[in-house]
């Protein structure tokens, strides 16, 4: 059977799909942009709920720090209400929103002059751990944050953006203002030492 | 022959390896798909890349920040109020909006008139003086009245340089330059009779008409 995504997740029954296609979540989001580029403070705060989330999970892997984290995101949403009228629907609007957070989070990182990169030697050796069916979910991620977090911040935000905020590589380079290339490079060389970084819990 | 199509197969799997995280998340476009789901029903070094990749996926690392939107909203509503919005045209169109239609029509075109008087004076002050050439060359100085150039011997005492000037009908205009040079003013007249006297002394190191040649 052909891998399809999270295809081994899906129960076979088939249930009525009443979660909204991408095109309509798009529409929706442009709408908010246009009424806050006229001022509408309630689409704002609308706007600003449903991606506090997403940048907040985003912004985590970048920072690491809770205060920098709603800084930043503040700090981009205020751009959003100041720009909304610059929005011209060249990309999509989690697209824009995201590649100002990740200029805004580079700054930051930048202000703070400390590297947010963890050591991989924290991660237990192979011999440490318990066999493959009694480690713990819990010990599964936190392993997997410590690796993500010893990569260099911008194979990091690839791998962040692409696993678990599903965007494409074509997003991503937006997001980034990097060629595609770039993307699938750095993809490339995160996958690599993660691989490396992991052998002893996902192999 | 073999080794041609391996080289195919070697480039389908490169390409086809660097698009499967994308593969996993659903985002490649149909024609990439295919091409994907082709190459990896007989790889089987991409299907355990898949699956490590799933694995991957499926394990998120949790947040240990737990930001509270609540709070950082009420942080930054003050902010909202505060801050100009818009870009900068947008803004200027909406401050000439505001101003032409919030203020008497007498106050609209006094200030007009106001801007269009100090645009006019702004613009006579950065153009340049008619047809006056206000060029000067260092080396004729026509406004002192000089026309001849001369220069004593440092000994000369100033007794002897009065009465050699008297002499020759000459008066110092200007000097001493650097050079020890004076600038003198002789009838034009008397001009070549007088750089004739002035050489005459000893005293006298140099003596020249600043004239266009006809005096020398």
């Amino acid at each position: 059977m052909l891998p399809r995504k999270n295809a081994d997740d899906k129960a076979d029954v088939e249930a009525p799909d009443v979660r909204p296609r991408p095109s309509q979540i798009e529409s929706h989001e442009i709408q908010l942009i246009s009424r806050v580029a006229e001022g509408d403070l309630h689409a704002f705060e609308t706007l600003y709920r449903l991606y506090f989330p997403r940048l907040t999970r985003f912004l985590d892997r970048m920072t690491r720090s809770v205060y920098l984290i709603e800084e930043i995101v503040n700090d981009t949403m205020l751009v959003v209400w100041q720009k909304a009228d610059t929005y011209n629907q060249s990309c999509k609007v989690s697209t824009w929103i995201f590649s100002i957070a990740y200029r805004k989070a580079l700054k930051a990182i930048k202000r703070q002059d400390k590297p947010v990169e963890a050591d991989f030697e924290r991660i237990p050796a192979g011999s440490d751990v318990e066999p493959d069916h009694e480690v713990s979910r819990q010990q599964c991620q936190k392993s997997v944050g410590i690796a993500l977090d010893s990569l260099p911040v911008e194979q990091r935000t690839v791998v962040n953006l692409t696993y678990y905020h599903g965007m494409g590589y074509q997003e991503i380079a937006e997001t980034m203002d990097c060629p595609v290339n770039t993307v699938k490079t750095r993809m490339f060389h995160a996958r690599r030492r993660l691989k490396t970084m992991l052998s002893s819990l996902m192999d | 022959m073999n080794g041609r199509i391996l080289q195919l197969n070697n480039s389908e799997h490169r390409t086809v390896r660097a698009l499967l995280p994308w593969f996993v998340v659903d985002t490649l476009t149909a024609e990439e798909l295919a091409l994907v789901q082709a190459h990896v029903l007989g790889c089987t070094q991409c299907q355990a890349d898949l699956d490590w990749q799933r694995k991957l996926l499926a394990v998120e690392p949790r947040s240990n920040a737990n930001p509270d939107v609540e709070r950082a909203f009420a942080k930054l509503r003050p902010r909202l109020d505060t801050t100009q919005r818009g870009s900068k045209r947008r803004v200027l169109i909406e401050f000439l909006n505001n101003f032409w239609h919030g203020n008497p029509q007498w106050m609209r075109w006094t200030l007009v008139a106001q801007f269009s008087v100090i645009l006019a004076l702004t613009f006579m002050l950065a153009t340049p003086y008619g047809n006056v050439v206000a060029y000067r060359a260092l080396g004729i100085a026509k406004n002192a009245g000089g026309n001849a150039v001369v220069v004593f011997n440092p000994e000369t005492s100033e007794q002897d340089l009065r009465r050699i000037l008297q002499d020759a009908g000459a008066h110092i205009v200007d000097g001493p330059t650097v050079t020890d040079a004076y600038l003198l003013n002789v009838p034009k007249d008397k001009l070549s009779a007088a750089i004739h006297v002035l050489r005459s002394h000893r005293a006298v190191v140099l003596a020249e008409s600043l004239g266009s040649g006809d005096d020398r």
